[in-house]
């Protein structure tokens, strides 16, 4: 078994090279562990709907989106209209995968906003809120 | 990424790790206060911890399994398990690394053992190119990387998981400690022995590999 210094030291080489070529996971499991994040939240969400925020004394700040889930009834249609939870983890994970695709697309792919920068199109940025939260958070 | 912290290497008999020593960072943008924000419904911070700490988790289950099909479903879990146990992340108490690291590597080791008996072929690692005096130095990157992957997969389990957070994620040796829940001593005996193995390994390549180009 070799045990000379000098041998070590050259597998320094081999350790840079490693890391200059570190495997980088596919977009399709980025794009998975997005959509498990946002079933992860969703399920959270959907859990403090059924407490009713006056009667556990908390604010409605506490409770995202519930004056929207608050009313079960609403709700119950929504999700059957998906087809019940799987057709809503469904859509939970292409919206995912699309946000993320919106925020990081793929080296080979052009990035929407420097085109539209580029090209000098007008646009406007705050149509919408959706719009306007996503680039007030994009990273420069 | 977290702030450097100086670590000791003890760990409880709980699942989740205890550095001693580490801080709350101050930086919002740190792995503790996305996560922090993430339990809270932040989908902004489930996006930076997922660019973030995807990768890493990823790197480690290739280097480890040698397989980039079981390491994808490998990062994947061990991700679910972070975001399903952010509630309950105290802030400051360890490293986010530390215990995604701890998830990968136990999550790895069940891999293994449910493949023990089906050595990892040859085939199933990539093969060093053959490398030309005049190779891009990418393509010598490769060569190297892919031949340090080869030489990895002979190597024992614990070897080897001490080697790649040690020498390809640059981890601190208490770090080490708790992510792999033995003693500081055991890490730098298994990262020594197993850097002799590699060294004994890849002696044969160097001109294969155009090593002795500097």
């Amino acid at each position: 078994m070799a045990d000379t210094t000098h041998e070590i030291d050259e597998l320094t080489a081999f350790f840079d090279a490693a890391k200059r070529e570190a495997p980088r996971p596919a977009m399709t499991v980025l794009a998975q562990v997005a959509a498990d994040a946002e079933q992860v939240q969703s399920s959270w969400e959907s859990a403090d709907a059924d407490i009713d925020p006056e009667q556990a004394g908390v604010t409605a700040t506490q409770h995202r989106g519930s004056a929207w889930f608050a009313d079960s009834g609403i709700w119950q249609q929504f999700r059957a209209g998906l087809g019940g939870w799987a057709g809503l983890g469904g859509l939970a994970t292409a919206c995912a995968a699309g946000v993320w695709i919106g925020f990081s697309p793929p080296s080979q792919w052009p990035d929407p906003v420097g085109i539209m920068i580029q090209s000098g199109v007008e646009v406007d940025y705050f149509e919408s809120e959706e719009t306007a939260f996503l680039l007030s958070v994009e990273e420069g | 990424m977290d702030g450097s912290e100086q670590m000791s290497g003890h760990t409880t008999g709980s699942s989740d790790p205890v550095v001693t020593g580490a801080l709350p960072s101050d930086d919002p943008e740190s792995d503790d206060a996305l996560l922090v924000r993430f339990a809270k419904g932040d989908r902004v911070a489930a996006h930076r911890l997922n660019t973030r700490l995807t990768p890493r988790a990823f790197a480690v289950a290739v280097r480890v399994l040698g397989d980039r099909a079981e390491a994808e479903d490998v990062a994947q879990e061990a991700m679910l398990r972070l975001w399903r146990m952010a509630p309950n992340w105290e802030p400051g108490a360890a490293r986010v690394t530390t215990w995604l690291y701890r998830v990968t590597m136990n999550l790895c080791i069940d891999v293994r053992r449910r493949s023990r008996g089906r050595s990892v072929g040859l085939d199933e690692v990539p093969e060093p190119e053959d490398g030309a005096r005049d190779v891009p130095a990418q393509l010598q990157d490769k060569s190297r990387a892919d031949a340090l992957q080869v030489a990895l997969m002979q190597l024992p389990d614990r070897q080897r998981q001490a080697v790649v957070l040690r020498h390809l994620e640059e981890l601190a040796n208490p770090e080490i400690s708790a992510i792999m829940e033995i003693s500081v001593e055991a890490v730098e005996s298994l990262t020594a022995r197993g850097k002799r193995a590699l060294a004994a390994l890849l002696a044969g390549q160097h001109a294969e590999l155009g090593y002795n180009d500097g």
